[in-house]
């Protein structure tokens, strides 16, 4: 059926009674129903022509549930608003977009619930994200080379802290319990010292020394294989377990320790002490290597200028033969000595085969050792030729004189001296 | 095995009144170990001759004896001889 609302009908169209729904159909299909509450039901959507061309269609979602909005009272107060919504499906307009807080690079974050916020502690910069108020055992930039300034936060002593590379790029780390900040650069796995806690009471500090270098120690890859080893090192700072050496002495009972290689005890059968006797035995020479240095008998009784032995020595020695007046003209002698301490003892022989001119006396000079006072010297000998005895006396410091015992001269050619003497040096 | 026979002056000593003492060594080496050591003795009194003395010998002869000390032992002796 077909119906034309005109000008004679009004265009209105009732239903029979008051409860009826007015409704439209197409195809067989409700499109349109009006209800007795006056409320219009599009069963699809609502297309709305443009004045000139094309349409605006308002439809419900598929699934559309049972919702129902109320659009604002009022036109937006400003271009750009948008429709917001309560829970309950009342519309209003509001700003489409909340404008940022703080500063620029300022990381935004919720400020008491509803608002946004910036702070200058807080940055990032495209690149960096720089925070000045860390929680933690440090302030700083994260990823920077240099200390920071600024107040250190202080660990408690239940705090823990852990991450990777924290080491490698934490700047400036205090001493553990420290309040200040510590100088210098944190590099990895370096502290100037390390405090262990006792499981009970009690610190146990590892430091390095005040002036330390550079230098690296390497721990034994294992325990001690025995009670009582020591550490020790390579020069290149290897450490490893052994044995102590030289914990026990070398050698036999008895016998004085040396150093026997450079690090070993050592002892031999050619030094040994008695020590009931306190006797020490050398099989071997002593040497004494300081000049002036000897034995000191100053323990033993009696007293004397000096009781120090600092010299011994024996050799021979070339006797000059001279005469008191004239010269002798051939002759040969030999001569031998010891000295003890500061006395020097001589022995002369000589063969004066040509006497020469000779008169006096003989003298016998070049002697060994100078005689410290020549008045104090006296020979003793004998002419072997005649056996007839003779006697001498210092001369100088280097000569003495000899003549037979009555003061006459030994004699001449075919003479044969043998003399002895002794003097202090 | 070498056997080496060495003769040097180990010990030169002045006197303080210019008398030069003059140890030599004489070694026997074996393979650089010494076996024996001799020493043999002199003395030279001051202005005497000292050609035909080692070179380090007269060289300390020469230092030691300036004029006023050769003067001054020549003069000690001649008192003692009187």
């Amino acid at each position: 059926m077909a119906s034309t609302i005109n000008a004679t009908t009004s265009g209105v169209v009732t239903t029979g009674d008051s409860v009826a729904t007015l409704s439209l159909q197409t195809g067989g299909t409700t499109a349109v129903a009006i209800d007795t509450a006056q409320i219009v039901t599009l069963s699809k959507s609502l297309a709305l022509l443009g004045s000139t061309s094309g349409s605006v269609a308002l439809a419900a979602p598929a699934t559309a549930g049972t919702q129902s909005y109320t659009l604002p009272t009022a036109q937006p107060t400003a271009d750009g608003f948008a429709l917001t919504s309560t829970k309950a499906g009342t519309m209003s307009w509001a700003a489409a977009s909340a404008t940022p807080a703080g500063s620029d690079t300022q990381v935004q974050y919720n400020s008491g619930g509803t608002a946004f916020a910036g702070s200058a502690n807080l940055t990032f910069n495209g690149t960096t994200l720089t925070a000045a108020g860390l929680a933690g055992p440090h302030n700083g930039t994260v990823g920077a080379t240099t200390p920071s300034t600024g107040s250190f936060t202080t660990l408690a002593a239940s705090s823990t802290v852990s991450g990777t590379g924290f080491s490698t790029y934490l700047a400036s780390p205090p001493a553990i319990g420290a309040t200040a900040a510590a100088a210098g650069t944190f590099t990895q796995g370096s502290f100037s010292s390390t405090v262990h806690r006792g499981s009970t009471s009690g610190t146990v500090t590892l430091a390095a020394p005040a002036t330390a270098g550079t230098q690296s120690y390497t721990l034994p890859t294992a325990q001690p294989t025995a009670n009582g080893q020591a550490l020790v090192a390579t020069t290149a700072g290897a450490m490893s377990w052994t044995t102590v050496s030289g914990g026990s002495p070398g050698g036999s009972d008895t016998q004085v320790q040396f150093n026997d290689g450079g690090s070993t005890f050592g002892g031999d059968s050619g030094l040994t002490y008695n020590k009931t006797t306190d006797d020490l035995t050398i099989l071997g020479n002593l040497v004494i290597g300081t000049s002036g240095k000897g034995i000191d008998f100053s323990a033993t009784p009696g007293t004397g200028t000096s009781e120090l032995l600092a010299d011994y020595e024996e050799g021979t020695w070339t006797p000059t033969i001279g005469a008191y007046a004239g010269t002798v003209t051939t002759y040969s002698a030999s001569g031998s000595y010891v000295k003890i301490g500061k006395q020097v003892f001589c022995a002369v022989f000589a063969n004066i085969s040509n006497a020469g001119t000779a008169s006096g006396s003989y003298s016998i000079s070049n002697l060994p050792f100078a005689i410290a006072t020549s008045t104090q010297v006296y020979a003793y000998g004998v002419n072997v030729a005649t056996n007839t005895s003779l006697i001498g006396n210092g001369a100088s410091s280097t000569m003495l004189y000899v003549l037979s015992y009555n003061g006459t001269f030994p004699g001449g050619s075919g003479t044969y001296v043998a003399v002895n003497f002794n003097y202090s040096v | 095995m070498s056997l080496t026979k060495s003769t040097v002056v180990d010990q030169i000593t002045v006197t303080e009144n210019g008398v030069v003492l003059v140890r030599e060594a004489t070694r026997i080496l074996e393979d650089n170990v010494e076996l024996s050591k001799a020493y043999h003795r002199s003395s030279l009194v001051p202005g005497q001759d000292i050609s035909g003395v080692p070179a380090n010998v007269q060289a300390i002869c020469n230092a030691a004896w300036t004029p006023e000390v050769v003067a001054a032992y020549q003069n000690q002796v001649a008192v003692l001889a009187q």
